[in-house]
């Protein structure tokens, strides 16, 4: 992860866990939908997806997880777990922690880094494909 | 009828009638038939379950929606269930209030009933946007089937109100829309049994051969939680109009508990008739703690068949495979998790070279073969099929001869399960002390270690421990204890008395949130969010299901015995979610 954020490709961050109701379905479907379109644009995005429930999201249970988007999921979507530790620490650097140990009240947070020394863009709440990928687009051109 | 003979006009009034008649019945046949061909594909309502639960519609293909009003989604992705919850009565998450559809709510005018609401408003840290949401409902007439089409294909409400966008646009024949309509007027459509306006009632599971002083231990904790209940209901109830910070509202949901001890004689094989009979005998709500010496699995199709949550038994043999929608919620996955990461340990240690040196004695009861299939399928999962070897043992004896021969290896590292009684294995190990390179064994083995332990042999072994090293490192381990003591409880086995106060409290906590809605799936899913409040008293690291998960702790620590004194548990391993 630490790699991924040190390097110059624009990268967006979620944070997640497998068995989420409501929101995390629509968001995965979303990235997928978002990846496609930005590669049509000529886009190279990494689209990391961190779990906040590491003890049941495995990478076994996570792999599940994103072949039930699609038979091939794309290869910049990467599906992360870690020690609850690491996880807990990648929130705190985000100002992402969750207000308590209960998962259920996660909030649907998405950042976008454009690249290396950039800031990063948090939106709070869910947005249309066309929003999500026209503020990716948006940060990228800033950055160049 | 006239008998002065047929007038033409009459005639033919009576002609048409009886052509009119005779439509009549060909129309019905040909509604008859209809219905019998959806019904040769599953009834209606059975249709309309697949299309909640599963996202298929009448056709048989994934239906399509539109979330967010660009995200596409098909099938299971875009399944009701994922938000409406199996109950139908909703959730609330991530900031976003998913409302209730259940068949009562859905097709009745919208009402407003803070009770329902009261979690949502008060117990959960969510947005404002959620909280200013809830303060402005929607107030409309009852859902019709016309209705119904319109919300799912347009996002619009009957009193013409736009839904969140998040709610995905259906694409939908009118067969999908009229099956979703004859099952959700189904959906939590009556209060299941075990409850009436006074009482709810439990059943706690013991099978007779758990040792007397355990079974007494987990009692008293277990009828000691419903009598304070029970006591605190009765003050509530015997004062008018009592109403501190406005609970009067809430003491009409509020029902006195009966819990009642289910005890199964015999072999595990024939607990699942036993249960059967119990619960024709006295149906209950729910099953709630206890503990089983043997196999879950028959228990386990009880509570699935007939949807009765069954709430944390102590059992080590889950039913396994987990079943996909299973009713029975865990503390952890036992032999099964143990199995899982002493292959997970063992291939991390020695990488794929692992399987060549492992050998596997396993008892030929259900204590050994259960683990040792999973064990089996992790290995070949991590170091590929082949290499492993392995022995079934049936007597010390037989296990005594095979641990000589392996005893010669200074490389084979050794995982034994033992059988129901672990004593002879130990004995066999104590004898032979074979001078492998390590022994590993399940943690039912630890008990029965010989203090003190011959400190060669010590060193050889490792046991998967699934449980807390350090409680009192949890704050509400000193709560637990209190509460027991003030109680007048005899602390004799902490452990399990700790997870019948888990379970209880869990239950409670579980029970306010479902108000008067007396649904026991509902009590399941409020069960998994409950869960996820700090209620752990300290006996595993943590305590936490999620939607749909059945095992509330999901690893072990690899440990040692130190062999000075009074023997004693140190980690050699992180803790292992395999």
């Amino acid at each position: 992860m630490d790699a991924a954020l040190a390097g110059e490709k624009p990268v967006v961050v979620q944070f997640f866990f497998t068995t989420c109701t409501t929101i995390c379905g629509v968001r995965s479907a979303q990235i997928l939908a978002a990846s496609r379109e930005l590669r049509k644009r000529g886009l190279d995005v990494g689209f990391y997806t961190i779990s906040i429930d590491p003890h049941h999201d495995t990478p076994k249970v996570l792999l599940a997880y994103s072949r039930h988007f699609g038979v091939v999921p794309p290869p910049n979507w990467h599906l992360l777990t870690g020690t609850v530790a690491e996880v807990k620490r990648i929130q705190a650097a985000l100002d992402a922690s969750d207000p308590s140990a209960d998962k259920m009240m996660h909030k649907p947070l998405t950042f976008i880094h454009a690249g290396k020394g950039l800031a990063w863009q948090r939106i709070n709440g869910l947005t249309s494909t066309r929003s999500l990928v026209g503020m990716i687009e948006t940060a990228v051109a800033a950055a160049r | 009828m006239d008998a002065g003979g047929l007038r033409s006009g009459r005639g033919r009034a009576t002609i048409s009638r009886l052509l009119r008649t005779g439509l009549a019945f060909i129309s019905l046949a040909i509604v008859a038939t209809a219905f019998a061909g959806t019904a040769g594909a599953g009834s209606e309502v059975a249709q309309g379950r697949r299309l909640y639960r599963d996202g298929i519609g009448t056709d048989g293909a994934p239906v399509h929606a539109v979330s967010q009003g660009d995200v596409p989604m098909r099938g299971a992705q875009a399944a009701c269930v994922n938000c409406h919850r199996p109950s139908g009565l909703g959730s609330s998450e991530g900031g976003y209030y998913v409302p209730p559809v259940s068949g009562p709510l859905l097709f009745a005018p919208r009402k407003l009933d803070r009770r329902r609401l009261f979690p949502d408003f008060f117990h959960q840290i969510q947005p404002r946007r959620f909280k200013t949401r809830l303060h402005q409902p929607h107030m409309r007439p009852a859902y019709t089937l016309s209705t119904l089409a319109t919300v799912l294909e347009e996002g619009v409400d009957p009193a013409g109100q736009r839904l969140a966008r998040i709610m995905p646009h259906y694409r939908l024949s009118k067969a999908d829309v009229a099956a979703l309509y004859a099952y959700l007027r189904t959906l939590s459509a009556h209060v299941d049994p075990g409850v009436n306006q006074q009482e709810i009632r439990f059943a706690t599971v013991f099978s007779d051969n758990v040792p007397a002083p355990e079974r007494a231990a987990m009692l008293s904790v277990l009828r000691m939680y419903v009598h304070f209940h029970n006591l605190r209901l009765h003050e509530d109830r015997s004062r008018h109009r009592f109403s501190p910070y406005n609970r009067s509202e809430f003491v009409p949901i509020e029902r006195a508990w009966k819990l009642t001890v289910w005890e199964l004689k015999g072999p595990a094989r024939t607990w699942r008739a036993q249960l059967e009979a119990q619960y024709r005998k006295h149906p209950v709500f729910a099953l709630v703690g206890g503990k089983v010496d043997g196999s879950w699995a028959g228990p386990s199709r009880f509570c699935d068949e007939n949807r009765i949550p069954c709430l944390f038994p102590d059992t080590e043999l889950p039913a396994w495979p987990p079943p996909k929608d299973g009713y029975t919620v865990y503390f952890d996955a036992g032999l099964p998790l143990e199995a899982r990461a002493i292959a997970r340990f063992i291939a991390s240690k020695s990488g794929a070279a692992a399987g060549s040196d492992v050998v596997q004695l396993t008892a030929a009861d259900e204590y050994g073969r259960v683990p040792a299939a999973v064990f089996r399928h992790a290995m070949a999962d991590h170091a590929g099929p082949g290499g492993l070897r392995e022995f079934t043992f049936h007597s010390r004896a037989t296990l005594e001869r095979r641990l000589r021969e392996v005893a010669r290896d200074p490389k084979a590292v050794l995982v034994i399960w033992p059988g129901r009684d672990v004593r002879p294995t130990l004995a066999a190990l104590a004898a032979v002390d074979p001078r492998v390179r390590r022994i590993f064994l399940p943690a039912r083995a630890i008990p029965a270690v010989g203090k003190p332990v011959e400190p060669a042999l010590a060193r050889r072994m490792r046991f998967a421990e699934p449980y807390e090293l350090n409680p009192s490192s949890h704050v509400k381990s000193f709560e637990t204890r209190a509460w027991m003591r003030t109680r007048g409880l005899d602390l004799s086995h902490p452990r399990i008395m700790f997870e019948e106060y888990y379970a209880m409290s869990l239950l409670e906590a579980a029970l306010f949130e479902i108000s008067n809605d007396f649904y026991r799936d509902y009590l399941l899913e409020r069960v998994e969010d409950e869960s996820q409040k700090d209620l752990n008293p300290g006996i595993y690291p943590a305590l936490a299901l999620g939607p749909g998960e059945r095992f509330a702790s999901k690893g072990v620590y690899i440990v040692a015995l130190t062999g000075r004194g009074e023997p004693r548990l140190v980690a050699k391993s992180g803790w292992i979610t395999p």
